[in-house]
């Protein structure tokens, strides 16, 4: 197994232990704020309820990203899906190795069902590594400005559509 | 170390990819799972070990040309399920790496424009 990919997954994994607590540090001023913002000019199809344009909204952003570092960090520690109706099929998925242990002899359909609850779970990891790349690119700004909270907020309402299209997405995968 | 240290870490790395591999085994229950535990003894599964059979094997490289083995004595017609799930935890793998590429290049607009 190669250091090199073992460091990529070590460098990842600090990563988003570094985007949690901007997160949390985050999650903290906003709580601390007296009056957040509306939000009038949002709209987009998935915010079509007036609430969700109220200052809910950037708490519910911040949980969308809380959720997406989750699925991150499931890539990081070793993504593993096991699944044993009557046979047994089981995945590890580590440092850019993937094993697959198959016992007994699972039938077509048990296979099927393994396979789409794998692809859901991919289908998952894409859109919450979109949503880690965006709040990468905030967390960066957060930090250079000190975490001002002009600075956080404008730069969470300008891309709350992103967000809330991409936790949508999310959702949906969730079932 | 600060979110941009640990981004550079990280791109510096990411150079580094090496290979993909995937493999899949098939056995007994009681060849893949520690009884004192009942956890999947992951770590011991070699093509060598002589506890489990490979039934195949696929190597992607950086470049994405891969190699792929089938142990033609396994896979019979009746195991037709057995390559469908290799090859699923193939495109899988793919999806992992892809993540993290996909987060790179997500978070490139609000970089460059931040």
């Amino acid at each position: 197994m190669g250091t090199g990919r073992d460091e990529v997954w070590a460098n990842l994994a600090a990563l988003l232990t570094q985007l949690a607590r901007h997160l949390d540090q985050a999650e903290r001023l906003l709580a601390h704020l007296p009056h957040l913002p509306h939000l009038p000019h949002l709209h987009t199809a998935e915010v079509d309820r007036a609430e969700e344009r109220g200052p809910a909204t950037y708490q519910r952003v911040l949980a969308i990203a809380r959720q997406a570092l989750g699925y991150l960090t499931e890539l990081t520690d070793g993504t593993r899906r096991v699944y044993a109706p009557r046979g047994g099929i089981a995945l590890r998925r580590s440092t850019g190795d993937c094993q697959v242990l198959i016992l007994g002899q699972p039938s077509g359909d048990d296979a099927a069902e393994f396979i789409a609850d794998l692809r859901q779970f991919d289908q998952r990891l894409q859109v919450s590594a979109e949503l880690c790349g965006l709040l990468l690119g905030l967390a960066l700004r957060w930090s250079a400005a000190g975490f001002a909270p002009p600075v956080v907020l404008a730069s969470l309402g300008e891309h709350l559509p992103q967000f809330l299209t991409l936790g949508q997405a999310l959702l949906q995968d969730e079932g | 170390m600060s979110v941009r240290d640990a981004l550079k870490r990280l791109s510096d790395s990411v150079i580094d990819l090496s290979n993909l591999e995937v493999t899949t085994y098939t056995g007994k229950l009681d060849q893949a799972i520690d009884a004192s535990t009942g956890q999947i003894k992951w770590d011991e599964f070699h093509p060598a070990s002589g506890k489990l059979t490979l039934v195949a094997a696929t190597l992607v490289r950086p470049n994405l040309n891969t190699v792929n083995f089938r142990a033609s004595d396994v896979l019979g017609a009746d195991n037709r399920v057995l390559l469908e799930l290799h090859n699923a935890a193939v495109d899988s793998a793919r999806n992992g790496r892809m993540a993290l590429l996909r987060m790179f290049t997500s978070m490139l607009p609000l970089h460059t424009g931040g």
